[in-house]
C-alpha cells in the first residue's frame, strides 16, 4: 500500500474529492489501516471547515456602512490621529546627496585635470643642466614610464630625455 | 436592478471581499481592492460579459490589483489582525469545529502564512478552486500552486504543534 508521504501528496486531492475513483477507494482503504493518515485527513477537514466558517463572517459592508466608516475615519484624522506623511522628503534627500556627490566629483576632476594640463598641453617648465628655467613647446613626446619622457621641441631638433616630476614640471635627466 | 452587469457582479462581491481580506488582512484595503476590481469589470464590461467563469476572472483581476498595489507601495504592507466575531449560524453547530476559539486560532495561524500561501490556501480551501484555476488566478504555474499549498499545510501543521492547538481529542 502507499506510504505516509505518498498519502500526504494525495491528501489535497482527496479532501476535494478530485482523485480518480480507483485511487479514492485505495485512499479510503489506506485510511482504515493508517492512524496517522486518518488523523491528518480529519485535521485538514476540520481546518478547511474552520477557515470556511471564519471567512463567512466577512461581508462587504453596504454603501451606507461604507460611508459611515469613511466619515469616522475622517473624524479620526481631524482629531489629530492623522499625521501627513512627507512622501517626497526621502527622495529629495537622496537627490540632494546625489547632486552633492556629483559636484564633489566634478570639482575633484577639474582640479586634477588642470594640474594634468600643465604637462599635456605642451607648455612645460624644464630645468636644464645650467638650471636656467625656460618654457618650450613640445613637438613630440613619448612616455617611457611614469617618470621618464622623451621630448622633441619645435626649436630643438635634439630629443631630450626629461624626468617628470609629478604632474607639474619636466626636469631634464642629463 | 435590471442591469445584467449588476446582476453578475452582486453575488461576487462578498467572495471577492473575503479573498481580499485573506490577501491584505485589512478591512479598508480589502474594500479598496474590491472597489477597484469592480471598477475594472465595469470598464472592461464587454470582456467581463463574455467570460464563462466570471468569478475566476474577477479573482484574477483582484490578485493583479493587489500585486500592483504592493509593488507601488514598495514596502511590505503592514498587517492588521482580522476582526473576528463569533458565528451565530446554527447550521454550523454540528460541524467538527466546535468552538469559536478553535476557529480563531486556526485563522490566526492562517494569517501567519506568507502572502502567496494565504492566496492558494484560501482559493483552495475556502473557494474550492481547482489547482488550474488557482494557477490562472494568480498567474503562476500549477506546480508552483501545489508547492505553495503543500508548504502552507506543512507550516500550519508545524505551527499547530508548536502552539499546541489540538483539533482531535
Amino acid at each position: 500500500m502507499q506510504s505516509f508521504n505518498k498519502t500526504c501528496q494525495l491528501l489535497d486531492e482527496y479532501l476535494h474529492s478530485t482523485l480518480e475513483p480507483e485511487l479514492q477507494t485505495q485512499f479510503h482503504h489506506h485510511l482504515d489501516q493508517c492512524a496517522a493518515c486518518a488523523e491528518a485527513v480529519a485535521n485538514w477537514q476540520t481546518i478547511n471547515t474552520a477557515l470556511q466558517q471564519s471567512f463567512q463572517n466577512f461581508v462587504l459592508p453596504n454603501p451606507h456602512q461604507l460611508v459611515g466608516v469613511t466619515h469616522s475615519k475622517l473624524n479620526e484624522f481631524a482629531a489629530g490621529d492623522f499625521l501627513p506623511r512627507l512622501v517626497f522628503l526621502p527622495r529629495l534627500l537622496s537627490l540632494a546627496a546625489t547632486l552633492t556627490l556629483a559636484a564633489t566629483l566634478a570639482m575633484t576632476w577639474m582640479i586634477t585635470k588642470s594640474a594634468d594640463d600643465r604637462v599635456e598641453t605642451g607648455t612645460t617648465r624644464t630645468n636644464q643642466q645650467d638650471h636656467a628655467r625656460s618654457e618650450s613647446t613640445i613637438y613630440a613626446a613619448a612616455v617611457f614610464d611614469e617618470q621618464t619622457i622623451a621630448v622633441r621641441k619645435w626649436d630643438d631638433p635634439e630629443i631630450t630625455i626629461y624626468q617628470v616630476y609629478p604632474k607639474v614640471t619636466l626636469r631634464s635627466v642629463e | 436592478m435590471g442591469n445584467p452587469l449588476e446582476q453578475d457582479l452582486k453575488p461576487l462581491l462578498d467572495p471577492l471581499y473575503r479573498y481580499a481580506m485573506a490577501l491584505t488582512l485589512s478591512e479598508s484595503r480589502a474594500q479598496d481592492l474590491v472597489q477597484d476590481a469592480v471598477l475594472r469589470a465595469i470598464r472592461h464590461r464587454d470582456r467581463f460579459e463574455q467570460m464563462v467563469n466570471k468569478k475566476a476572472w474577477m479573482f484574477k483581476v483582484l490578485s493583479n490589483l493587489h500585486r500592483d498595489s504592493v509593488r507601488q507601495c514598495r514596502r511590505r504592507p503592514e498587517t492588521v489582525p482580522l476582526n473576528f466575531e463569533p458565528i451565530s449560524n446554527e447550521t454550523m453547530a454540528d460541524q467538527q469545529v466546535e468552538t469559536t476559539e478553535l476557529r480563531e486560532k486556526i485563522l490566526g495561524l492562517f494569517q501567519k502564512l506568507g502572502e502567496v500561501q494565504r492566496q492558494v490556501m484560501y482559493l483552495r480551501c475556502v473557494e474550492g478552486f481547482s489547482i488550474k484555476q488557482i494557477a490562472e488566478s494568480i498567474s503562476t504555474s500549477e506546480n508552483n500552486v501545489k508547492a505553495n499549498l503543500s508548504i502552507a499545510r506543512k507550516k500550519i501543521s508545524q505551527m499547530m504543534k508548536r502552539s499546541d492547538v489540538r483539533i482531535m481529542d
